[in-house]
């Protein structure tokens, strides 16, 4: 097995997931401005061509469930509100990461973008502040997967083998190859990178809920979405189990089996032959 | 309606949902019929996969789809949460099946 602090450094030296690092500084700007207008957010975007593109891109994708094409930022702005478009900036900024997702794993994509609906659905149910800033945690809660199999990709093969072999969780293989979770490895990454604990926390222990954690309530709900979604079927997490809930979690969300039900319905429907990026 | 890689779709298909390129720009709506100069264009432009109307080859069948259901739940059989979350799931699975048909 690979040393933890040498694993963790070549983690952490991850820069040729596309142009993230630049990307983030900007991300960073955005998330520490909260006063920010509409007018600051149109005219950044508008300087971006390509960011502006990723972000028509994702309005189109069948993400905020929108059936009617949108064809300009202004457009997006009328239809979304600003909060989701700048969310929106958050998610295409982050978009390179998703699209390297089902070269490595198929179906990790869609698994994914359904986590972070159901994220933002359940972070809506309990009327938390930033329902979107949730769902962007829920989009990224497997980045760690991708590191592992770029950065990593024997022991992703190995990784693989086990789960075929076993029909086990992914998590499993991935303590007895790597000694870590993919959980953690997206956190040293993202930590790296500079972005908020909030953002941070319930990626890096949505495998592992503790209630006493900073950031309890976002940790559960992405531990609660992600293992909805592997119930339900939606994409592929890298394994055909489905993780226990962790009661805490559970307790902390406080839903009903009619609320699952319920999210469950509306996802199908918005789902539904979308999610073609 | 089913998901076709652009390298597999062939002239005379009917696209389903609306067709952006990487660019963002939508290059063509729900009806509009592929053909070879299209899809050649659609090519170019990146565009790397097409949802086009018909019944999906591969759909699976509802039986195949809850079959896989108790097998992602195996171990949770006296965990009450899970098993009731499961249930949810397949009255969801039953429920798509008789509406979702398209």
């Amino acid at each position: 097995m690979i040393d933890k602090s040498v694993l963790r450094a070549k983690v952490e030296g991850t820069t040729n997931i596309s142009t993230l690092p630049d990307v983030v500084i900007k991300l960073r700007r955005m998330m520490d401005s909260p006063s920010m207008s509409a007018a600051v957010v149109g005219n950044e975007i508008g300087k971006d061509q390509v960011l502006a593109a990723k972000v028509l891109r994702l309005v189109n994708s069948g993400f905020y469930g929108i059936r009617t094409p949108i064809t300009t930022i202004t457009q997006a702005m009328v239809l979304l509100g600003f909060d989701v478009v700048k969310t929106l900036i958050l998610s295409a900024s982050v978009l390179d990461i998703l699209e390297l997702m089902n070269r490595y794993l198929s179906g990790l994509w869609e698994h994914s973008v359904a986590t972070a609906r159901v994220a933002n659905a359940l972070a809506d149910r309990l009327k938390l502040p930033n329902p979107e800033e949730i769902a962007v945690s829920g989009l990224l809660h497997d980045l760690g997967k991708v590191v592992i199999a770029q950065r990593f990709p024997n022991e992703h093969r190995e990784i693989r083998a086990i789960v075929d072999a076993r029909n086990c969780l992914q998590v499993e293989a991935e303590l007895e190859v790597l000694g870590v979770t993919h959980s953690k490895i997206g956190m040293w990454l993202l930590k790296r990178w500079g972005l908020p604990a909030k953002l941070v926390y319930p990626i890096a222990y949505h495998t592992q809920f503790l209630a006493g954690r900073e950031f309890a309530d976002r940790t559960a709900i992405i531990h609660l979405a992600d293992v909805m979604c592997r119930a339900r079927g939606y994409g592929y997490p890298g394994d055909n189990r489905v993780p226990a809930i962790n009661r805490e979690a559970w307790n902390l969300v406080q839903i009903t089996m009619t609320d699952v039900q319920d999210v469950y319905l509306q996802l199908d429907h918005e789902l539904a032959g979308t999610l073609a990026l | 309606m089913k998901k076709v890689p652009i390298t597999e779709v062939e002239p005379g298909q009917v696209v389903a949902r609306p067709v952006a390129a990487s660019s963002g720009m939508v290059m063509m709506q729900p009806g509009a019929v592929l053909t070879a100069e299209i899809i050649g264009r659609l090519l170019n432009l990146g565009v790397d996969t097409i949802w086009l109307e018909g019944a999906a080859s591969d759909a699976k069948s509802i039986e195949v789809v809850l079959q896989e259901l108790e097998q992602r739940f195996v171990g949770h059989e006296h965990d009450e949460l899970m098993m009731e979350i499961k249930a949810v799931v397949a009255s969801c699975i039953r429920q798509e099946a008789t509406d979702g048909r398209d």
